[in-house]
């Protein structure tokens, strides 16, 4: 009796964390595979492997870096999938999970989508940077990278950035 | 800030998951145990089965290698009984032969007894 209530207790806990997290978690993926359904099953599989590794936290910080650190990492592994799934029609595929990814074509979509031209790490820095506020010793401590890297990819992503944003119009 | 960085703040939001996002990883999660304890359970039934068999095999083995003595056994004490009787034996038929000798009338008697050996 005493596991079965403990068992719930732990369930509600951790339902808990999903609530207080998935928003960062899912958006994070989100923004660097830019497909919904995706970045859903992503987000599911970090929680999956939270809750597998529960004991091994200290505090409510380490489990928000190490979400962050997790959600980054495995990105990479699912937009490679991504890459390598075959597409199949319209008639076969399941009914989505969540809604489309919703772009403001004016400003935003336009913005992501230069984003996704830039290189892979480019773009978890700058994810990092802009949706979760980091600072660039932080990203370089989650990505285990030099501060100096992350600060100069940095600058030569927002250059890149902003020359293309000109050439469009999206910026002055 | 510059003009791209709030572009960027305002591109990157969070954004929240599908409604029920929560539920389904609480979901996925219960799946996940109870498929972890019924795993569990069948390496814990393999597991017995792996020491009943290994038991049982040994138990087997050794009953066969003390058959195995016990006949040796057997065998030996059976050879030594026989041993026993012929030493027995030639000792009775020395000693025989030896008193009669002693009594004169040996040959004779033995070599009548002994007519169809000859013959």
């Amino acid at each position: 009796m005493s596991r079965r209530r403990s068992e719930s207790e732990l369930e509600a806990e951790f339902s808990e964390v999903v609530r207080e997290h998935q928003a960062m978690v899912y958006s994070i993926g989100l923004h660097l595979l830019r497909d919904a359904a995706l970045a859903e099953e992503l987000a599911q599989d970090v929680f999956l492997k939270l809750f597998e590794n529960r004991g091994a936290f200290e505090s409510r910080e380490h489990v928000k870096n190490w979400l962050r650190r997790v959600v980054v990492q495995r990105a990479i592994d699912y937009a490679r999938r991504a890459r390598l799934r075959p597409r199949s029609g319209l008639e076969s595929a399941p009914e989505p999970a969540a809604p489309a990814y919703e772009f403001d074509i004016l400003a935003s979509g336009h913005v992501e989508l230069l984003v996704a031209r830039l290189p892979e790490r480019a773009r978890q820095m700058v994810v990092l940077r802009y949706q979760e506020d980091l600072e660039p010793a932080e990203i370089a401590e989650l990505l285990g990278l030099s501060v100096g890297a992350v600060k100069s990819t940095l600058h030569r992503s927002l250059v890149w950035l902003r020359t293309r944003m000109e050439r469009a119009g999206v910026t002055k | 800030m510059n003009d791209v960085e709030r572009e960027l703040r305002g591109a990157f939001q969070r954004r929240q998951p599908s409604a029920g996002f929560a539920d389904r990883v609480g979901e996925a999660v219960r799946r996940g145990r109870s498929r972890k304890r019924e795993r569990q359970r069948w390496m814990a039934m393999a597991a017995a089965v792996v020491v009943l068999c290994g038991l049982g095999g040994g138990y087997w083995q050794m009953r066969r290698e003390a058959r195995r003595t016990v006949d040796q056994l057997n065998l030996a004490v059976r050879i030594t009984g026989e041993k026993l009787n012929f030493v027995r034996e030639a000792a009775a038929r020395g000693l025989l032969e030896k008193n009669l000798a002693e009594k004169g009338f040996a040959e004779e008697n033995v070599g009548e007894n002994n007519v169809g050996e000859k013959e």
